[in-house]
């Protein structure tokens, strides 16, 4: 008998942690008069990647917020980067509620507010997101504009891709849809027209009435604090058949080149270049570099490796992979692990909240070389820079081997009296300091802070020299700093 | 994306001078503008050009002054096995002896056929080019036809003038069959790039004349000799034009006294100033002395294996050298003027501190082979290879320039880099090769990855330059190719045989004769 209780309340407890996870994933539906859009104003003040020791001009963004329950409201990560406060409206109320960053995914492009008033969420009600999606369909635009009620827009959801977000560097998926209406793409909420249930939230809009959404599933995944993984490798398509008869490959019908592997990554240590990429989690990969997803038709083979679906998800799973190596098959298993930020060597894309670095040594400022930087040299900017960090920002963004460093570089020279004789100096990479080289702004500082001689020798890769007594460096830091009016000898 | 964004000073004064006339007659046209440009004539024909100096009359100088009409047609750089269209265009020389004309290099490049015609003649007499100096934009040229030096005059060349003082620079200016003159002031002497060539560095006379289309070649004279050739003018301000000062041209002339152009000899060094005390007390240089460092000394220049990094140049030739790089006796003057007046074989010597010791050096002068590939190029063919349809070309300054006219950019900055560091990357024995395009056939449809990439290796083999990649190709033996690019980590294979059938249907499609 007491066995037989015992069953029971297993039987119970499975059922209740079976149904708690059902409700958990349970697809509610958004009501038009649901109290679950919000408006959100951001004020935001980027860094200067020229002047680094600057902020630009404070500028608002407005984007929509959707509520999620616990006082917390989901939006675009694009919004908040560098913000300096944020503004919040409820549906048909003129009080403005502030809030603060919770939790931020720049993969994803999602960011999670809290409301600092803890009643604040009174009256809202949250959206749930669950692993559905209806493709292809049509779906509701759910956005709340200033001062007016809900508006709602129509728009057809085509079809699930693969691509790296606008701050990214992993390919996530996304539903690309198309609509007749002019839309925003700021983090307004998708419905399915019929059902209402949740779809996903629009992240981008272009003028060819075409745009992306971000879907639930990954949603979900990052509201549940997860991370996202990443393959660690990049491939080429193996399409020609003088490069398959190359590596030994009979069939032309399966198979991509591994062309790039990211140092400490998932695939450091299991795959090697050249390596021919032929199944991966038993599905196989055509010369293009896609599968045959059974629902969402074919996709992209990162997928298989960053997707967050519950159904088909490879989260905290090994990954099993089988290649064609030195023209033998080989089996091999992957653990997943998130994108080692270490193996950026040149930051590309969006600044990710990574404020520029710099350090200024005898008035000359240093910096770390980012795509930022460069793009700040305005439209024509690959005209503008150096040819050097432009061609080392194309081709070398990713280490080759962990010992490679950063690109340092002097950026610019305040004029001053003591540092004449280099005032036409800009745009040269740092080589060494006192014949050591030079791997990143932090070692920079130890060699001068720890420096044993009386002068500080540095040597530019074209050659250019630069020579202080180790006392002047201090000395025109604090010149420097009184006369351009900048409160830190560096920012890190 | 253009990929030459160099700053110009200066562009030069060729051809097409259509527009320039239309732009003239308005200007003539207006009445104000009509008198005093008739005014400014008389004034000019009847005061002496200057008073108290000898000097020629204005009717012996229209004597030696000649106009030369040039057709002339070019290779495409980007198609090198096409020509471009042909143009005419005017540009203007005068006699520097009995029977040569000189000329900027300008005005006679890519001819195809040349005539020109002195003051009041009426036939035009065939012209053909004796030297040709691309380096510093000169030429001579020769009349065979006797009849055209019946009662001609020469000019004889004067010295570098002073500033301030007034020029008149003569000529066939903006397609007029008239002589013209203009004057103008000296306003600035000092070293400055040739567009012509876009690399090369030589004196130039600064005058605030206008210098227009059709005015290049033309003498400007002071007191009756000619003390520069009018070449150029800026982009920048108005009424600012450029002569070649005699030095320069009696470094061309004496260049070719043995028939041959030489060409200018490079010091091929890197040197920066030397302003900062604690760069001079950390290399031992002595208070009060002068001078500069070298930063980075080039492959196969004159200087590679004499002169190091670190070296404290104190004086060249005797001629002590100041920190800013210019000769302590001029302060006006830089130092490499000194070697720019040089000719292969003569001897540089330096006063130098090397590792805190006062030591000197000597040296021959002599050219840099990798600088070739710098300089925009005229008259030539351009070599290039095609394999599977890829074109394959020596990486060069009119490539560079057809390439980003074609917008053919993507991708390319590796291109764009190595082509202006290619002074400080080269060896000084191998040239770059650049896969720069490919022409379309199902064999290259999946090689749009490699365009504008440098090759480094094929099957393991470094490549040193076009010749030596087509010496690989032919001599590969293999079923497949592999190349691998400056860069990229993955090769590019091709299969030999096909590539070499397609490259035969590829030349019947797409019209490629030569080569």
């Amino acid at each position: 008998m007491k066995f037989l209780n015992q069953i029971y309340r297993l039987v119970f407890v499975l059922f209740f942690l079976f149904f708690a996870g059902f409700i958990h994933s349970k697809s509610i539906p958004v009501g038009m008069t649901d109290a679950s859009i919000l408006q959100v104003k951001v004020t935001v003040q980027y860094p200067h990647f020229i002047q680094p020791w600057r902020n630009k001009n404070p500028e608002v963004r407005q984007s929509t917020g959707i509520y999620i329950g616990e006082n917390k409201i989901l939006i675009p990560a694009q919004a908040v980067y560098f913000y300096t406060s944020i503004e919040i409206k409820k549906p048909d109320s003129l009080k403005v509620f502030t809030a603060e960053l919770e939790r931020l995914d720049p993969d994803l492009g999602l960011a999670i507010l809290k409301f600092n008033d803890p009643n604040a969420s009174k009256d809202l009600k949250a959206v749930t997101f669950s692993n559905e999606v209806f493709l292809p369909g049509t779906g509701l635009v759910m956005e709340s504009k200033d001062q007016r009620s809900l508006e709602e827009k129509k728009i057809r959801m085509i079809r699930l891709d693969m691509e790296a977000y606008a701050s990214g560097y992993v390919e996530l998926p996304f539903i690309e849809i198309q609509s007749e209406e002019k839309l925003d793409g700021v983090g307004e909420l998708i419905v399915d027209v019929s059902s209402r249930i949740p779809q996903g939230i629009l992240y981008q809009f272009k003028e060819n009435n075409t745009g992306r959404v971000i879907p639930t599933f990954s949603i979900r995944h990052f509201i549940d604090g997860k991370n996202f993984p990443f393959k660690g490798f990049r491939f080429k398509p193996l399409i020609d058949s003088a490069t398959r008869n190359h590596y030994g490959l009979r069939k032309d019908d399966l198979g991509v080149l591994v062309a790039e592997i990211y140092p400490g990554s998932s695939a450091d240590g299991v795959l090697q270049l050249e390596d021919v990429l032929l199944e991966v989690s038993n599905f196989k990969i055509d010369p293009k570099g896609y599968f045959d997803h059974p629902k969402f038709g074919k996709l992209n083979v990162s997928y298989l490796f960053h997707n967050t679906n519950d159904t088909d998800s490879s989260f905290g799973k090994k990954i099993k992979i089988k290649v064609f190596r030195n023209k033998k098959p080989v089996s091999l298993e992957l653990d997943l692990k998130p994108i080692p930020e270490s193996a950026i060597r040149i930051p590309y894309g969006n600044s990710r909240f990574q404020t520029p670095k710099y350090l200024m040594l005898a008035g000359i400022i240093f910096q770390e070389l980012s795509e930022q930087y460069l793009t700040e040299h305005g439209n024509q900017w690959r005209n503008r820079v150096s040819k050097e960090l432009l061609y080392l920002n194309d081709f070398y963004r990713i280490k080759r081997n962990s010992k490679e460093g950063k690109v340092v570089f002097l950026s610019q020279v305040l004029p001053l009296s003591g540092n004449k004789a280099y005032h036409t100096a800009h745009q040269m990479i740092l080589k060494t300091v006192n014949g050591v080289q030079v791997q990143s702004l932090e070692q920079l500082q130890t060699l001068i802070t720890e420096s044993g001689t009386p002068y500080v020798h540095f040597v530019m890769t074209d050659g250019f020299e630069m020579i202080f007594k180790k006392e002047e460096i201090q000395s025109l830091n604090a010149e420097a700093k009184q006369s351009f009016q900048i409160q830190r000898d560096s920012n890190f | 994306m253009p990929a030459i964004s160099e700053k110009k000073a200066v562009a030069p004064n060729m051809v097409d001078s259509n527009k320039l006339m239309q732009k003239q007659k308005k200007i003539l046209l207006s009445p104000s503008l009509f008198a005093s440009t008739i005014l400014f004539f008389i004034s000019l024909f009847l005061n002496p050009l200057s008073a108290e100096e000898p000097r020629q009359s204005i009717d012996e100088i229209k004597k030696s002054v000649v106009q030369i009409r040039v057709f002339s047609q070019a290779k495409d750089a980007f198609s090198p096995w096409m020509s471009s269209g042909i143009s005419a265009s005017t540009g203007s020389g005068f006699l520097i002896s009995k029977n040569r004309i000189l000329t900027n290099a300008h005005v006679v490049s890519n001819a195809k056929f040349m005539e020109t015609q002195r003051n009041n003649q009426t036939e035009w007499y065939e012209l053909k080019v004796l030297f040709i100096a691309h380096d510093c934009d000169l030429a001579l040229l020769e009349v065979s036809d006797p009849k055209f030096y019946e009662d001609s005059n020469y000019l004889e060349l004067g010295s570098l003038p002073e500033l301030a003082s007034p020029v008149d620079i003569i000529g066939y200016p903006i397609g007029g069959s008239k002589i013209s003159v203009s004057r103008g002031i000296v306003s600035r002497i000092e070293q400055s790039t040739y567009a012509h060539s876009q690399i090369d560095s030589h004196l130039v006379v600064q005058v605030d004349a206008a210098i227009n289309p059709g005015n290049s070649g033309g003498p400007a004279l002071q007191d009756g000799k000619v003390v520069g050739v009018a070449f150029q003018a800026s982009t920048k301000g108005e009424n600012i034009g450029y002569i070649i000062p005699t030095a320069v041209i009696q470094h061309f002339l004496k260049d070719i006294e043995d028939g041959i152009y030489h060409g200018y000899v490079e010091l091929g060094i890197q040197t920066q100033p030397s302003y900062s005390e604690s760069h001079r007390k950390y290399y031992g240089i002595p208070n009060g002395e002068e001078g500069v460092f070298i930063t980075k000394v080039l492959k196969a220049g004159s200087a590679d294996g004499y002169l190091k990094p670190g070296d404290y140049l104190t004086a060249i030739d005797g001629r002590k050298i100041g920190r800013n790089g210019n000769l302590l006796e001029t302060n006006s003057i830089d130092f490499l003027e000194v070697v720019d007046n040089k000719f292969a074989g003569d001897e540089i010597r330096f006063d130098l501190i090397r590792d805190k010791k006062k030591i000197n050096v000597k040296f021959p002068a002599k050219k840099m082979i990798q600088m070739e590939n710098q300089r925009a190029r005229y008259g030539v063919n351009y070599d290039y290879l095609m394999f599977g349809g890829h074109i394959f070309q020596t990486v060069n300054r009119d490539l560079l320039e057809a390439w980003s006219k074609n917008g053919q950019t993507q991708g390319g900055s590796l291109l764009v880099y190595r082509f202006y560091d290619a002074t400080t990357l080269s060896d000084g024995e191998s040239e770059d090769v650049v896969l720069y395009r490919k022409l379309p056939h199902p064999i290259n449809s999946n090689s749009d990855f490699y365009l504008n990439m440098v090759v480094e290796f094929v099957n393991g083999t470094k490549v040193k330059n076009l010749t030596h990649l087509k010496e690989l190709f032919q001599s590969a033996t293999d079923k497949t190719i592999r190349i691998q690019f400056y860069g990229i980590q993955l090769p590019m294979i091709l299969d030999r045989e096909e590539s070499e059938k397609a490259d035969l249907e590829i030349k019947k499609s797409y019209h490629l004769t030569g080569n």
